[in-house]
C-alpha cells in the first residue's frame, strides 16, 4: 500500500499515506475524459448564473428594469440597517443547530436496526421513507396544522393528563421548534444512504472480529463506525448545507410568510420574499452570497475536523 | 405542434400521447407562418373558471383559423413566480392575468402596456363597474381590463346566529357594535369557538376603517392618507377584542392565512364571521354544510355619522404584454371575452365570477348559483351609494400589516408601536 | 444472526426471541407514525370537499369517489399527461445522473490532476448558492439558447452532473473501496477506463442505486425548475397538475387534488419500493476476496 500514493481529496497534502516525492502520478488526460461531463456543465450552466449573481448583488435589480450599479449598498443595508435580517439568521441557525444532529441521531439508529436483516425489512424500510416522499406537499402543511394546532391531536393527548397546550404550530415561542420536528420526521435520504454505506462493509470484516470473540458493541465501535464515517461525514455536510438553505417547510406551512410574527422566517424564505414579493433582486442576490460565505465557513471547518474522525477505505492504515 | 386544447377530452389525450406533444417536449414550438400564435398566462380561479377559459378561447380560435391561443395557468401563488421570471427574461406572455395590488408595480416598471388607445373603440367600459376601472387605472392610463367585480364583505354563518340565539346586525352599523356582537357570540358559543376573526393584519377593512374616520389608507396621489395615531387606534380596536375575547388570542388566529379558506376559522368551525372579499364567497361556502350569508362592514362610529364606504374594485383583471407583437389581436380576444354575446355566455357562465359590467351582472343573476346571487345582490347596495374607489398600494403590504398585527397580538409591541413599524416600513415603497 | 453468535455468551439465544418481538413491536409503533399522515391523504381523498376541514376524522363519515375520476379527467388536461411528462423526465435524470455523477466521482475519488481540491471545493459551492438566487440568471440563459417551454432545462443538466450531492456521495463510497482491487487489475493491465467500468461501477450499486432512487423521487416531485421552464400546459409535471386544482380565492377542488396526489405517490412508492430490494440483494458478492 505504501507505494499507492495516497489521494488527499480532503486530507491535508501530508496525509496518512507517506507521499512519493519527486514522482508525479498525474493524470491530467484521462481525469479530464472523466471530468467532461462536469466541466461541460460548469462551463455552460453553472458558472454564467453564478457570476451573474455576483455582478446582481451590487446593484439594485427589480427584474424588470436593467441592473443600476449601487456597489456595496445591498451589504451595507443587509448588516446594518434590516433587523428582520438578523432575525432571519436567528431562525436559521436555531434550526441548523437542531435539526442538523437531531435528524443525522435518527436516520442512523434507525438504519441500524433495519440492517439486521429482520423480517420484513422491505416493509419498514417503505413505511419509514414514506414521509420523506410526501416532501413539500399542500397535505403536509394540513397534517402539520391537525397535529399541533391548538385544538390537534398532539393537546388532545396532553388534556389526557391535565395538560392544557398551545397551538404549538402557530405560537411564535414553539412554532420553530414544529419545523424542527417535521424535519426529524422525513428522515428517510439520510437512512437510505446510511443503509447503502452500511451494505458496503464487508461481511468478511465481521467474520474475522467474530473470530477475535468480539460481540455485537465491540463490533460496532470497532467495524462498522469507522468504516461508516465517509458516509456519516457525507451525511452530515449535507444536512448542513440543506438545512442552512431550507426553505420549504416554513413556505408550505406559514403559507410563505415566516409567521406567525416572523417566528419561521427561514433565511432563502426571507430572501424569496425581497426576490420575488418586493422585486428586490440586488439585495436578494447580496443575502444569497452572504448565505454563501456562512456555508462555504461551516462546511469548511467540517472538512478540517474530517481529517481527525473519518476514515477512507483507500488509505493505508 | 398539435393544438392540444382544440381538441376535447380523450381525444385530446391520445393526440398528446401519439406525438403530437412529442416533438414539443424537445423543440420549442413555433407555429406556421400564417399562424399567430397567442400564450395567455393565468391563474386558476376556480375550476370551472378553468374550463369556461380553455372554452371560450377554443370558440375564438375556431371563429379565427389563423390564431392560437396557448393557455398557461397554474395557481396564484406560483403564477406570480412565473411571471415574474419570464418578464425578467424578457418571455412573459402575450396577454396575462393580473392581481390589482401588482399592476402599478408592472405598470411602473413597464411590463404591462397602456390600454387607453383602445377605449371606448373596441373595448367600451361604459357600462362597467367605476371601482374596477379605477383599479385597473395607474398615473392616469388604464392598464387592464376588469373581469371580475370584487368588494369587501363579512362572510357570516347564519347557524351560528341562530345557534346563539342573537340576531344578525343591520346592514348599517358601527365598529363598536360589532365588536359587541363578536364578544356575545364568544360567550354563547365559546370554549373554542370565537364570534369574529382577527382581521388587523388585513388591508382592506383597515381602509374601511380608516375612512369611517374621515381618513384613508392611501390619498389618490399615492400617499398615507392617515396620520400615526388614526392607525394605532385600528391596532387597540383588535387588541381590545382579544382582551375581550371577541376574537381568537394570536396564537390561534395565526393557524389562518388570509387567502386560503381553507384555513379559517369559519371553516375549520372555530368562527362565527370572517372578513374577506366576494370572490372568497364560494370558497368558503364550497368547504362549509351551514349557510353563509354577506354582510357589509361597519360604516361608522358611535356618535359618528355613518356612510357608505365600501368599494367594489377589479379582482381578477387582463394585462397585455409590453413587447408583444399581437397587441391588436389580444385587444380582440378581449372584445370577444367580454362583449360578443357567444364570447360572455361562455366565459362567465358558471365560472364562479362576477362580471365587471352590469350587462353581465343582470344576466348572472338571472341564471347564476344561489352563491352567484348572493354576490350580485350585494354589490348592487353598493352601486346605490359608490364609496371613492380604493387606490393602488404598495408591495408586500399585507406582510407588513399582518406583522405588526401580530407583534400587537404577542405583545411584542403596543398599537402605537405597530403603527409606528408599518409606516416605517411602507414609507420607502410609496 | 445466531449462527453467527460468537461462543461463550451463553445466555444469548434465549433472550434473543423476545428481544426480537419487542424490536418489532417498535418498529411497527414507529411505522404508525410514519404512515398516519398518508391514512388521512387516502381518507381525505374519499371525502366531499365540505367534510374535509370540518370534520378531519380519520373514517369519512361521507364518501365522495367522484374525486378520483373528476381529478383524473382535470379541468384542462386529462392527468395521464402530467403523469407521463413526470416519468419522461425522471427517467431520464436516473440515467443522466448514475451516468455523469459516477465518472466525475471516480476522477475525484481515484485519479489525480492539476487543481483537484480547487475544482471539489468549487463543485460544492455550486450547489451552497440558493436555487432563489440564480434562477432569473439561468432562466435568462436558456431563454438565450431556446430551450425555454422543453423539457431540456430540466433533463440536459443531469447528464452535465450539475447535482454536486450525487458525485459526493459517490466520492464518499469509491473512496471507502480498498485500493487493492484497482491496483490488482492495474497489475492485470487494466487501465483506468477499465477499472472504473469493471471493478468500480459494480462494487458502487448501493450507491448506483441510491442515486438512482433519489434522482427519481426529487425530480418528479420537483416544483420550481418545470414552472418557470414549462410554460405550455402540455407539458406540465405533475406538481403543476396539482396546483391546478388550487383556486387563488375561489372553490379550490380539495378532493380531486387529494385524490390525484394520493395517485402521485402509488408510482413512488413503487419505484421506491422495488430499488430498495435491490440495496439488499445486488450487493452479495461484494468485498475483499482473500
Amino acid at each position: 500500500m505504501a507505494s499507492v500514493k495516497a489521494n488527499p481529496v480532503f486530507a491535508p497534502p501530508l496525509g496518512r499515506g507517506r507521499k512519493r516525492s519527486g514522482v508525479s502520478t498525474r493524470q491530467n488526460g484521462v481525469a479530464f475524459l472523466f471530468l467532461a461531463p462536469w466541466v461541460c456543465g460548469i462551463l455552460v450552466l453553472t458558472l454564467g448564473p453564478i457570476l451573474a449573481s455576483l455582478y446582481l448583488s451590487l446593484t439594485n435589480y427589480d427584474l424588470f428594469t436593467a441592473p443600476v450599479w449601487a456597489g456595496l449598498a445591498n451589504y451595507q443595508r443587509l448588516f446594518f440597517e434590516d433587523a428582520r435580517y438578523y432575525q432571519a439568521l436567528k431562525v436559521t441557525f436555531t434550526y441548523v443547530a437542531l435539526s442538523v444532529p437531531l435528524k443525522l441521531a435518527f436516520a442512523l439508529g434507525v438504519a441500524l436496526v433495519l440492517n439486521r436483516g429482520l423480517s420484513g425489512l422491505g416493509f419498514y424500510r417503505s413505511v419509514y421513507y414514506l414521509p420523506s416522499l410526501l416532501g413539500g406537499s399542500v397535505a403536509i402543511a394540513i397534517m402539520w396544522r391537525q397535529l399541533f394546532a391548538y385544538d390537534g391531536i398532539v393537546n388532545e393527548f396532553l388534556l389526557q393528563f391535565g395538560i392544557d397546550g398551545p397551538s404549538w404550530i402557530s405560537n411564535p415561542v414553539y412554532a420553530l421548534y414544529t419545523l424542527v420536528t417535521l424535519s426529524i420526521w422525513q428522515f428517510g435520504s439520510p437512512m437510505v444512504i446510511f443503509l447503502a454505506g452500511l451494505k458496503q462493509i464487508p461481511q468478511e470484516l465481521y467474520d474475522a472480529a467474530a473470530v477475535d470473540g468480539a460481540g455485537p458493541w465491540r463490533k460496532f465501535l470497532n467495524v462498522t463506525l469507522p468504516l461508516l464515517t465517509p458516509i456519516i461525514f457525507f451525511n452530515f455536510v449535507m444536512q448542513l448545507i440543506n438545512s442552512f438553505q431550507a426553505f420549504t417547510p416554513s413556505f408550505i406551512i406559514s403559507n410563505g410568510t415566516g409567521g406567525p410574527a416572523d417566528s419561521t422566517l427561514f433565511y432563502t424564505l426571507y430572501l424569496y420574499e425581497q426576490g420575488f414579493t418586493n422585486f428586490q433582486m440586488g439585495y436578494a442576490s447580496a443575502m444569497a452570497w452572504v448565505l454563501v460565505a456562512i456555508i462555504g465557513t461551516t462546511t469548511g471547518l467540517a472538512f478540517m475536523s474530517a481529517r481527525y474522525w473519518v476514515h477512507y477505505g483507500d488509505e493505508s492504515r | 405542434m398539435a393544438k392540444a386544447i382544440s381538441r376535447r377530452g380523450l381525444g385530446r389525450a391520445a393526440v398528446l400521447l401519439a406525438g403530437g406533444a412529442m416533438m414539443s417536449r424537445w423543440i420549442p414550438s413555433a407555429s406556421a407562418q400564417d399562424q399567430a400564435r397567442i400564450r395567455f398566462g393565468g391563474f386558476v380561479e376556480s375550476q370551472e373558471q378553468l374550463k369556461q377559459t380553455i372554452a371560450v378561447l377554443e370558440a375564438y380560435m375556431a371563429q379565427n383559423p389563423g390564431v392560437e391561443i396557448v393557455p398557461e395557468f397554474t395557481s396564484f401563488s406560483a403564477f406570480t413566480d412565473k411571471l415574474a421570471t419570464e418578464a425578467a427574461g424578457g418571455n412573459a406572455p402575450d396577454m396575462f392575468s393580473v392581481n390589482v395590488d401588482l399592476l402599478a408595480e408592472y405598470a411602473q416598471r413597464g411590463v404591462v402596456t397602456s390600454l387607453d388607445e383602445y377605449v371606448p373603440d373596441p373595448i367600451n367600459l361604459a357600462d362597467y363597474a367605476d371601482g374596477g376601472i379605477k383599479a385597473s387605472t395607474f398615473d392616469g392610463q388604464l392598464y387592464a381590463i376588469p373581469n371580475d367585480a370584487i368588494a369587501p364583505a363579512i362572510i357570516t354563518n347564519l347557524a351560528s346566529f341562530q345557534e346563539a340565539g342573537i340576531e344578525l346586525p343591520p346592514p348599517m352599523f358601527t365598529w363598536e357594535a360589532l365588536a359587541d356582537v363578536a364578544v356575545q357570540l364568544t360567550e354563547a358559543l365559546g370554549p373554542r369557538f370565537w364570534g369574529l376573526e382577527d382581521a388587523g393584519g388585513n388591508y382592506i377593512p383597515c381602509d374601511i376603517f380608516l375612512r369611517s374616520m374621515g381618513k384613508s389608507m392611501f390619498t389618490p396621489d399615492h400617499q398615507f392618507g392617515f396620520e400615526p395615531e388614526d392607525l394605532a387606534r385600528w391596532y387597540a380596536y383588535w387588541q381590545d377584542l382579544r382582551d375581550r375575547g371577541g376574537v381568537p388570542p394570536g396564537d390561534v388566529q395565526a393557524l389562518a392565512s388570509s387567502d386560503d379558506p381553507s384555513t379559517s376559522g369559519l371553516v375549520n368551525g372555530r368562527a362565527a364571521m370572517n372578513i374577506t372579499l366576494t370572490d372568497s364567497f364560494a370558497g368558503f361556502q364550497a368547504l362549509v354544510s351551514d349557510e353563509l350569508v354577506l354582510h357589509l362592514l361597519p360604516n361608522g362610529f358611535e356618535g359618528g355619522d355613518m356612510k357608505q364606504h365600501h368599494y367594489s374594485y377589479a379582482g381578477n383583471s387582463t394585462a397585455v404584454w409590453s413587447q408583444s407583437p399581437h397587441k391588436d389581436r389580444i385587444i380582440d380576444i378581449i372584445r370577444f371575452m367580454h362583449f360578443d354575446p357567444k364570447g360572455i355566455e361562455l366565459y362567465y357562465r358558471q365560472s364562479g365570477m362576477v362580471p365587471a359590467s352590469s350587462a353581465g351582472r343582470e344576466a348572472l343573476a338571472k341564471e347564476g348559483s344561489e352563491a352567484d346571487r348572493k354576490i350580485v345582490d350585494y354589490l348592487e347596495v353598493l352601486q346605490k351609494d359608490p364609496a371613492p374607489p380604493r387606490y393602488p398600494g404598495v408591495t408586500g403590504m399585507s406582510g407588513m400589516l399582518r406583522r405588526a398585527n401580530e407583534g400587537v397580538a404577542f405583545g411584542q409591541l403596543t398599537p402605537m408601536q405597530a403603527a409606528e413599524q408599518f409606516i416605517s416600513e411602507a414609507k420607502p415603497r410609496l | 444472526m445466531t449462527a453467527t453468535l460468537p461462543a461463550g455468551s451463553p445466555g444469548r439465544r434465549i433472550i434473543l426471541r423476545p428481544r426480537r418481538i419487542l424490536m418489532h413491536l417498535a418498529l411497527c409503533a414507529g411505522a404508525f407514525l410514519m404512515i398516519y399522515p398518508l391514512l388521512w391523504l387516502f381518507s381525505s381523498s374519499l371525502k366531499p370537499s365540505n367534510l374535509i376541514f370540518a370534520d378531519p376524522g380519520l373514517w369519512p363519515s361521507k364518501l365522495r369517489l367522484e374525486n378520483y375520476p373528476d381529478g383524473w379527467r382535470g379541468a384542462a388536461l386529462p392527468f395521464s399527461v402530467f403523469f407521463t411528462n413526470s416519468f419522461i423526465v425522471s427517467t431520464l435524470a436516473v440515467i443522466g445522473n448514475a451516468l455523469s455523477c459516477s465518472m466525475v466521482a471516480y476522477a475525484f475519488a481515484r485519479l489525480d490532476f492539476a487543481f483537484k481540491r480547487t475544482l471539489f471545493a468549487l463543485m460544492l459551492m455550486t450547489i451552497m448558492l440558493p436555487l432563489h438566487a440564480t434562477l432569473i440568471p439561468q432562466y435568462i440563459l436558456f431563454q438565450k439558447i431556446g430551450w425555454v417551454n422543453t423539457f431540456l432545462p430540466i433533463v440536459v443538466p443531469k447528464f452535465l452532473a450539475v447535482d454536486a450531492f450525487f458525485i459526493f456521495l459517490m466520492v464518499q463510497f469509491i473512496r471507502s473501496i480498498p485500493r487493492d482491487l484497482d491496483e490488482a487489475a492495474r497489475i492485470d493491465g487494466a487501465g483506468p477506463i477499465r477499472i472504473y467500468w469493471s471493478i468500480i461501477l459494480p462494487l458502487l450499486t448501493p450507491a448506483l442505486v441510491t442515486t438512482a432512487v433519489f434522482s427519481f423521487l426529487w425530480t418528479y416531485e420537483d416544483f420550481l425548475t418545470p414552472l418557470v421552464y414549462l410554460s405550455s400546459m402540455d407539458l406540465y409535471t405533475v406538481p403543476q397538475g396539482l396546483r391546478l386544482f388550487m383556486a387563488s380565492t375561489g372553490v379550490s377542488a380539495w378532493g380531486p387534488m387529494l385524490a390525484m396526489s394520493v395517485l402521485s405517490l402509488v408510482p413512488l412508492f413503487i419505484v421506491f419500493f422495488v430499488f430498495q430490494r435491490r440495496l439488499i440483494d445486488g450487493i452479495a458478492s461484494s468485498g475483499l476476496k482473500g
